[in-house]
C-alpha cells in the first residue's frame, strides 16, 4: 500500500502545474477516508480538497425530520432508522431524544429488519425512515415490491431518497463555486454507472474522477483530475474499476424506477433542488408514510448563523463557520454537518480541529 | 476534564452509559457536583485509602451486559473480571469482592446456577473470595434478567504507588493483546445482524499478569483497564488527568481479522470497542523490554505490544499516526457507536 | 455517503447468499445482482449485495500507472 501511495504522489507532483486548485470530493465517505488517514498532509499546499453534499444525513432538510417527529409524536408505531439519522436535529428534538423519552424506534442495519419486523408483527405499524443516494434507494425498492407482494398493510417508508447528479448541476452553475475537479462518489456510482457525471466535463469543462475509498485511490484519483486538467481533457474517468462499470448496475437502477418516481426535493443547505428526490409511484401510496400520516404546517426553524450551506457547497471551510467546535459539536449539533460522522464538520471536528494538517 | 461545567441535558440516554464523552460529562458535572471529594475526583479505576499505615484499593462496578451468555464468557465471568481486573490496576493483592444480584421474576434457575458457576471457576483463578453479598428479586420488566453488582478490596504492597499522576514523557505504553474482540462478540450476537464468526470475548481475570509484571520491574508507572469507550477513550483519559501528550502507532495496534470485517460491515472504529481483559500499561522506557516479555509470557498476554509512548507534559492530545505516515488526534466518542450505513 | 464493503460469496440460495470477508460471515440479499456467482465477489451495502467486484483489482492499478508513465 505504501508503495501504491508513494508513485500515486509522485504522479500528483508530475502533473501538478501550482496553480491552485480546488477538488471537491462529492461523497462523505470519501471525507471521512480523507480525514481519517490525513490525506492532506500528503498533498502539495497548491491543491484543496473540499467537501461536498454527499452525506445524506446532512442534506435531510428539517422540513422531513420535522415531519417525522410529528407522525411519531401522533402515530403509535415502531420505527426503523439507520444509525447516523437519529442524532440529526429537528427543529425542538431528534429521533434519540425521542427514544430516550420511550419512542418505539429501532436502529437497523438493513431496510429488511424493518420488513422482517413488519411481517412478524402485522398488528404493529411499522415506519422505515428511508434515507440515502442511489446506492441505497434500490434496496428501499426492494423492500417496498416484497412489502407488496406479501400484501402488508402495516409498513410504510417515508422517504428522504435523493440524486447525486442534480445537486452537481446545481453545484457547477453556483458561478460563486470555483471548482476544477469532482472526485465522483464510488459506491453511487456503482449503480448509475459514469454516464450521468459526463455533462460536468462536456458542458463545463470540468474533470471528474469515480474514486475507490482507500488511501492509494484517492491519491491515484486525485492525478487523474490533474493530469485532465494539465493536458486540458476534461472527461469522466473511472478509478474505481473494480465495482464500477459505465453503465453501472442496470438491474438496480430498474428497481429505483420500478417503485420511485424524480420529485423535487428539499437539501438541507442547497434548498429546494427541481428532480433531485424520488417519491413512491402511485402504485405503492400505501406504502408512502408522506400520504397516510399526513401533517399540517411544518415551519422548521433553524439557527442562522449555522452555515452548513457553505459548506456543502464548498465555500466554507468548517471551522470558518462563527460555530463550528463552539455552539456546534459533535455532542450538541446545530446543523446536520456536525451530526452524521461523515459530515464535514465532523469529521474536521474529529481529526483536523488541531490544524495538524503538513505538519 | 476539570472544567466543571452545567449538566445540559434533560434526560439520561444510553449514551450517557458509553463511557464516552457524555459518561464523562455525567460524571464531572453532575455526580462528582453533588459527590465529589478529593478521592473520588481522582477517577482512577480504583480509590486508593489510606488507613492504619496500610494502603487499600476500593472499586465497584455494575453489570448489565445483554445477551447474559456470549462467546467467550457470560455476565458471571465479566462481574468477576471487572472489578478484579479494576483492583489490579493499583497492583494490589485482593482480599474479597462483594457480590450483589438484582433479578427479574421468572428467570430461569438453570441460567443462576451456570452463571454461578462460572463466577466460582473465575473467582477461583483470580484467587480472591467472595466474602458478602446480597440477592434481590424484582417485578417482571423492572430489571432486565440479570443484573449484577462487584465490589472489590485490595490491600497495596509496601512501597507500590501505581498512579496516572507518575505518568512522565518517554513511557511506553503496552497492552496485552489486540482490541475490540468482548464489543465486538457482544454485538455480533444480535440476531438482526446474522453475523457467523468465531470471536470471544477477552473477558479475563488480569490480576496474575499484573502481578508478575510489577514483580519484574519497579518503574511501571500506571494501569488501566481498557473496558467502556476501548483503548481511544482511555488513552484520552489518560492523557488528560496526566496532562501529557500521546502518540501510538496504528501498526502496532493488534485487531483480529474477525473485529477488523464486522467493524467494516457497521462502520464502528475498534479503537473506541470495548475489551474486558486488556491492561493499558505505561512503563518507563528503560523497563519496557523486561515488562513486554514478562507480558506475552502470561496466557492472557500472548499478542502484547508496545504501542506508543507518552510525549511531553502541557498538552493532552493523543496522536494516532496512521501506517501511512500521515498523523491524526484521536477524540472521544460521543454518542453512542452505532451501525451507520452512510 | 455509503459504507459498502467486499465479501466473497460462498453459498446462494433464492435471493440470499452468504459472503465473508475476513473471517465473518453474512447472509446477504443478492436480488439487485441477479448474475452472481458461487466465488464472486460482491459490494455489501446495508445488507444487500450491490455490485460485483472484480477481482483484478491490483492490475486495474497497474492501469493507471501505465498511462502515467507514457504521458
Amino acid at each position: 500500500m505504501i508503495d501504491t501511495l508513494q508513485q500515486a504522489k509522485s504522479f500528483i507532483q508530475k502533473y501538478n502545474t501550482h496553480q491552485p486548485v480546488n477538488i471537491m470530493e462529492v461523497c462523505g465517505t470519501h471525507t471521512m477516508a480523507i480525514s481519517r488517514h490525513g490525506l492532506r498532509q500528503l498533498l502539495p499546499p497548491n491543491i484543496n480538497l473540499i467537501s461536498g453534499p454527499g452525506c445524506p444525513v446532512c442534506v435531510t432538510s428539517a422540513y422531513d425530520i420535522d415531519w417525522i417527529l410529528e407522525i411519531i409524536k401522533n402515530h403509535e408505531l415502531k420505527l426503523f432508522s439507520f444509525g447516523d439519522m437519529i442524532r440529526v436535529p429537528g427543529t425542538e428534538s431528534s429521533l434519540l431524544e425521542q427514544k430516550s423519552q420511550g419512542k418505539d424506534i429501532t436502529i437497523c442495519y438493513s431496510p429488511t429488519d424493518a420488513l422482517n419486523y413488519a411481517v412478524k408483527n402485522p398488528h404493529k405499524k411499522v415506519l422505515f425512515v428511508a434515507i440515502g443516494f442511489e446506492t441505497t434507494t434500490p434496496l428501499s425498492s426492494v423492500v417496498i415490491k416484497r412489502a407488496a407482494e406479501y400484501d402488508l398493510n402495516n409498513f410504510f417508508i417515508f422517504s428522504t431518497h435523493k440524486l447525486v447528479p442534480p445537486a452537481l448541476k446545481l453545484l457547477v452553475e453556483d458561478k460563486q463555486l470555483n471548482i476544477n475537479g469532482f472526485l465522483c462518489p464510488g459506491h453511487v456510482s456503482a449503480i448509475i454507472g459514469s454516464e450521468p457525471y459526463n455533462f460536468i466535463p462536456e458542458n463545463y469543462g470540468i474533470p471528474c474522477v469515480i474514486s475507490g475509498f482507500e488511501p492509494a485511490d484517492i491519491m491515484i484519483s486525485i492525478a487523474m483530475i490533474l493530469r485532465q486538467l494539465k493536458f486540458n481533457q476534461p472527461e469522466t474517468q473511472i478509478q474505481y474499476k473494480s465495482v464500477v462499470k459505465p453503465e453501472g448496475n442496470l438491474v438496480a437502477v430498474k428497481n429505483i424506477y420500478d417503485v420511485f418516481l424524480k420529485a423535487d426535493s428539499r437539501w438541507r443547505g442547497l434548498g429546494p433542488i427541481a428532480g433531485s428526490g424520488l417519491e413512491l409511484k402511485p402504485d405503492y401510496n400505501r406504502f408512502d408514510a408522506k400520504l397516510n400520516f399526513p401533517v399540517k404546517d411544518i415551519m422548521p426553524k433553524q439557527n442562522p448563523a449555522c452555515d452548513c450551506g457553505n459548506v456543502l457547497k464548498g465555500l466554507k471551510k468548517p471551522p470558518e463557520c462563527k460555530l463550528f467546535a463552539k455552539l456546534c459539536t459533535p455532542q450538541n449539533p446545530v446543523g446536520p454537518c456536525m451530526v452524521s460522522s461523515e459530515g464535514s464538520c465532523a469529521a474536521y471536528y474529529r481529526y483536523e480541529r488541531f490544524n495538524l494538517e503538513r505538519t | 476534564m476539570n472544567n466543571r461545567k452545567k449538566f445540559e441535558d434533560q434526560i439520561i440516554q444510553l449514551s450517557h452509559g458509553d463511557g464516552g464523552l457524555k459518561t464523562s460529562q455525567l460524571i464531572n458535572n453532575l455526580i462528582l457536583d453533588y459527590l465529589g471529594n478529593s478521592t473520588l475526583n481522582k477517577m482512577e479505576d480504583s480509590a486508593i485509602i489510606e488507613t492504619g499505615g496500610s494502603r487499600l484499593a476500593f472499586t465497584t462496578d455494575s453489570f448489565v451486559v445483554n445477551p447474559i451468555f456470549f462467546p467467550g464468557g457470560d455476565i458471571g465471568k465479566l462481574s468477576i473480571c471487572g472489578t478484579v481486573n479494576d483492583l489490579a490496576t493499583t497492583g494490589c493483592t485482593a482480599l474479597g469482592l462483594s457480590f450483589s444480584l438484582i433479578m427479574e421474576e421468572g428467570f430461569p434457575t438453570k441460567h443462576l446456577k451456570k452463571i454461578l458457576a462460572s463466577i466460582k471457576a473465575t473467582s477461583l483463578e483470580a484467587g480472591v473470595n467472595i466474602i458478602t453479598g446480597d440477592t434481590k428479586v424484582v417485578e417482571k420488566g423492572s430489571v432486565d434478567k440479570i443484573f449484577i453488582n462487584t465490589s472489590g478490596l485490595g490491600i497495596i504492597k509496601h512501597g507500590l504507588s501505581l498512579s496516572t499522576e507518575k505518568i512522565k514523557a518517554g513511557d511506553k505504553i503496552i497492552i496485552n493483546g489486540p482490541i475490540g474482540d468482548h464489543g465486538i462478540s457482544i454485538l455480533s450476537q444480535r440476531e438482526e445482524f446474522n453475523f457467523k464468526s468465531n470471536i470471544i470475548s477477552d473477558c479475563a481475570p488480569l490480576n496474575s499478569m499484573v502481578d508478575e509484571i510489577i514483580s519484574r520491574s519497579r518503574r511501571i508507572h500506571a494501569l488501566r483497564d481498557a473496558t467502556r469507550g476501548g483503548l481511544a477513550t482511555v488513552l484520552l483519559e489518560m492523557a488528560d488527568t496526566s496532562n501529557h501528550s500521546m502518540n501510538v502507532y496504528s501498526k502496532n495496534i493488534k485487531v483480529t481479522n474477525e473485529v477488523k470485517g464486522i467493524c467494516d460491515f457497521l462502520g464502528l472504529d475498534p479503537l473506541y470497542i470495548a475489551n474486558e481483559g486488556k491492561m493499558v500499561m505505561f512503563v518507563d522506557a528503560r523497563d519496557a523490554d523486561i515488562v513486554l516479555k514478562t507480558i506475552r509470557q502470561n496466557k492472557y498476554g500472548q499478542q502484547a505490544s508496545i504501542i506508543g509512548e507518552v510525549g511531553p507534559k502541557g498538552s493532552c492530545s493523543v496522536i494516532l499516526n496512521t501506517e501511512i505516515g500521515t498523523r491524526r488526534m484521536l477524540d472521544m466518542q460521543y454518542g453512542e457507536q452505532l451501525p451507520r450505513i452512510c | 455517503m455509503c459504507l459498502a464493503i467486499p465479501a466473497k460469496v460462498i453459498k446462494i440460495e433464492n435471493n440470499s447468499a452468504e459472503v465473508e470477508t475476513l473471517g465473518v460471515t453474512k447472509t446477504v440479499d443478492i436480488t439487485l445482482i441477479p448474475e452472481v456467482r458461487q466465488d464472486d465477489y460482491v459490494l455489501v451495502h446495508a445488507g444487500f449485495a450491490i455490485q460485483i467486484v472484480e477481482k483484478e483489482d491490483a492490475l486495474a492499478v497497474q492501469g493507471y500507472w501505465k498511462e502515467f508513465a507514457d504521458d
